[in-house]
């Protein structure tokens, strides 16, 4: 056996045959020289009557000749294993097969070598087996070469069709991907995109597949940034997030995008895909900034609070009533700018908890320290999706020119009232020089007519002095001169004036005893006067006024029930407001400035005490209050004390 | 026994024509003037009583009040201030003024108050 003879030695199985054939030594024995021997890192072994290798497939396949067809399986098992999970067992026993019939085949070819060596170490071998027994080996070789050829086709059948499920799953994922989506090789050649890319940036898939990114629709997308972004920084991240890309496209105009980008590695030193998904973001863009201007146009002061009171942003309006830049504000406590910071931290609780607030006044504090602002905030809680509270959104009106036509109108209104009181206080005068004159003559007529002059004008001087309170209380200015009194007294002593004032109207007394008890008498009586001017004003066709008073250890409290229209059961919360008339086409009647409940309240809660009406529509109604007897009770610390009332 | 004299230191001629007749029908005689000046240079025929008005045209009340009472001659002279509303009660009272009475008045009170210190 010659060394040229070997070289055309076996490259398949049925040529170990062959070779044990034609060197006269069973397959057995070139199995027994292989193992032996360790060749080029091959260890062979025997099974049955087939070689195999335990060498791992990969390193095989690359020695071996016959692997280009194993290489695309191995590929496309690989391929197909990235994508499908479910499909992983099915592979892995098709794997399994593959590589037991490629293991065949490598040992087969890994062969020539082997008997190279073997033939020209033992090419003198003689032969111990039949040729009849030969054939019949070399038939079943042949039989089981042909099986195993069959079973590898048709699982290759089974795993295109695998791929191919796959491929069209994956392709079902890229289409269905509502933004565009770019499927590029590493040279940024594009080997799919989605329709809605297509659609998006107004190209053919026939001008775009396999073409260069940079070409694409005359050469639109040869963009700078993205030219750093694809080629420096994705190369060395393989991940890219949200990065911004503003171009202005030839036919589709400035477009901003989003760009994120992923690469896709295919294992060492194999060709890399880049996904590239590209969302327009421009809409987003314009919408925001179309808000953003509304924000920044507004006049009135706008601030978003997080749920932990920081501000997360304001607009200029802010800006320039708090002196401060943006930068400056963002983050720190939104109480923190105003001049009473806890009821401002008050006021967003209260919107968390309600949702809203409306018109919450507070006091912006400049930062300069001399400038103050009066606002009225607006306020309510933003949500996401999934309904939570992500931070409020709050508006602020600024009221100080409202604040200062108001304070205005009250000193016009003060100075005016002021004003009225002298000429009232003459005539006055001059009635009562009158009736002390006719008194003296006896013109009891004359003295009668004066008398009601009179009264008209104490009516007018009520009217007045309710203007003067009114503008006193908005302005904080109403004054107390409190004392100990008795309060019995001054409840008959009212009562007893105010019957004089009617003739229509019977007051009733259900009084309680004596009590002494701390306040501004005046203020006080003037609360009982206007119960009682009240029940006699819109009772006009029922007689009974019933005056109750009642007391415990620490307080008093005075009713005034009457028959007349009543209040409906909405008004009655309303009918201590300032300029509050009971309306409808039978009320209008009803003459006055809405202004007596108001002050009598404000009295009332000045001295810390309750004032309220029960009223169950048409029968009437029973207004009342409760004051403390104790001094300590007060909450007003402006009072004058003069206590000569009780002398 | 000669009638008291009462000077009336008020702007307003509706009020001081009033209280004229008031204090004139109620037996006194009356006084009157608009200047704050001549309150305080009143040196001869001093009245029994004055009423000031708090505000008049040019002077201060309170600063009149204050003065009168500084001055050996006047201090004795009982001082009524006249106020616009109750609220001035304390500045009456720290200027010095004996008691003060608000507009509108009655007739009645006022004549009682005068009454008490000169009656």
């Amino acid at each position: 056996m010659t060394k040229t003879e070997v070289s055309i030695l076996p490259r398949n199985l049925l040529d170990v045959h062959k070779a044990a054939l034609f060197l006269n030594v069973s397959a057995t024995t070139i199995h027994r020289w292989a193992q032996q021997k360790k060749l080029n890192g091959v260890k062979l072994g025997v099974r049955g009557d087939w070689l195999f290798a335990k060498k791992d497939l990969l390193k095989m396949v690359k020695e071996n000749s016959l692997s280009s067809k194993a290489t695309s399986l191995g590929k496309r098992i690989k391929k197909q294993s990235t994508v499908s999970h479910n499909s992983k067992k099915t592979i892995t026993s098709v794997t399994s097969k593959v590589r037991k019939a490629i293991d065949i085949k490598t040992d087969l070819s890994s062969a020539p070598s082997l008997f190279q060596k073997k033939i020209i170490t033992q090419s003198d071998q003689p032969s111990h087996m039949s040729r009849q027994e030969k054939v019949i080996k070399l038939k079943q070789a042949v039989t089981l070469t042909q099986e195993y050829t069959n079973e590898i086709i048709s699982e290759l059948n089974v795993i295109n069709e695998e791929v191919t499920i796959t491929r069209d799953y994956a392709d079902a994922i890229i289409r269905t991907v509502r933004g565009p989506l770019l499927v590029l090789n590493k040279d940024l050649r594009i080997i799919s995109a989605n329709e809605a890319f297509y659609n998006a940036f107004k190209v053919a898939p026939n001008d775009t597949e396999n073409r260069l990114l940079y070409d694409l629709g005359n050469r639109q997308w040869n963009i700078p940034k993205l030219r750093v972004l694809l080629e420096e920084i994705l190369p060395e991240k393989n991940t890219i997030e949200d990065f911004v890309v503003e171009h202005d496209f030839k036919n589709i105009g400035q477009k901003t995008m989003l760009l994120n980008a992923r690469t896709l590695l295919q294992g060492p030193g194999k060709t890399s895909l880049i996904l590239l998904a590209i969302e327009d973001v421009t809409q987003t863009k314009q919408a925001s900034q179309y808000a953003r201007s509304l924000i920044e146009a507004s006049l009135d002061p706008l601030v978003t609070i997080s749920p932990d009171g920081k501000i997360t942003d304001v607009n200029e309006a802010t800006v320039k009533v708090t002196g401060l830049v943006r930068q400056q504000l963002i983050g720190t406590d939104f109480s923190n700018y105003f001049t009473e910071p806890d009821k401002a931290s008050e006021g967003y609780q209260q919107v968390f908890k309600k949702g809203f607030v409306t018109d919450y006044p507070l006091t912006i504090r400049h930062a300069d320290g001399k400038r103050f602002t009066d606002v009225l905030y607006n306020a309510s809680v933003y949500k996401n999706d999934k309904n939570t509270v992500l931070g409020i959104f709050a508006a602020a009106r600024d009221i100080t020119e409202r604040k200062q036509f108001e304070r205005q109108k009250d000193e016009f209104v003060s100075i005016a009232s002021h004003e009225l009181k002298t000429p009232v206080t003459s005539i006055k005068g001059y009635a009562q020089v009158l009736q002390g004159r006719f008194k003296k003559e006896g013109n009891i007529e004359a003295v009668e007519l004066l008398v009601r002059m009179d009264a008209q004008l104490n009516k007018l001087t009520i009217l007045i002095a309710d203007l003067l309170d009114a503008t006193k209380i908005e302005g904080g200015k109403l004054q107390f001169h409190e004392g100990y009194f008795d309060f019995k007294e001054l409840v008959m002593e009212i009562v007893e004036e105010m019957q004089q004032t009617t003739t229509k109207h019977e007051l009733t007394k259900k009084l309680a005893a004596p009590k002494t008890i701390y306040g501004d008498r005046d203020r006080i009586g003037q609360v009982i006067t206007n119960f009682i001017s009240n029940a006699i004003k819109y009772s006009p066709n029922t007689k009974e006024i019933i005056i109750t008073s009642s007391e415990d250890k620490d307080s008093v409290m005075l009713c005034v029930q009457d028959f007349g229209i009543g209040i409906p059961k909405e008004k009655q919360e309303k009918v201590f407001d300032r300029f509050f008339r009971v309306s409808g086409l039978e009320q209008d009647t009803y003459a006055g400035l809405g202004l007596g409940l108001y002050i009598a309240g404000e009295i009332v809660k000045r001295h810390s005490g309750d004032i309220w009406v029960e009223s169950n529509g048409k029968k009437g109604s029973t207004f009342c209050f409760r004051l403390s007897i104790k001094k300590g009770a007060r909450k007003s610390q402006t009072n004058t004390l003069v206590e000569e009332e009780t002398a | 026994m000669s009638k008291k004299t009462i000077m009336i230191a008020d702007n307003d001629p509706g009020i001081v024509d009033v209280l004229t007749l008031m204090l004139e029908d109620a037996g006194y005689e009356v006084e009157t003037t608009d200047d704050g000046q001549t309150v305080k240079d009143i040196k001869e025929h001093l009245p029994d009583l004055i009423l000031l008005d708090i505000w008049m045209a040019g002077f201060d009340g309170r600063e009149i009040c204050k003065y009168l009472k500084s001055q050996k001659l006047t201090k004795h002279i009982p001082l009524i201030m006249i106020s616009a509303n109750k609220d001035i009660e304390e500045i009456a009272k720290e200027a010095g003024a004996d008691t003060f009475i608000a507009k509108p008045f009655e007739m009645n009170e006022l004549l009682a108050m005068v009454d008490k210190y000169i009656g």
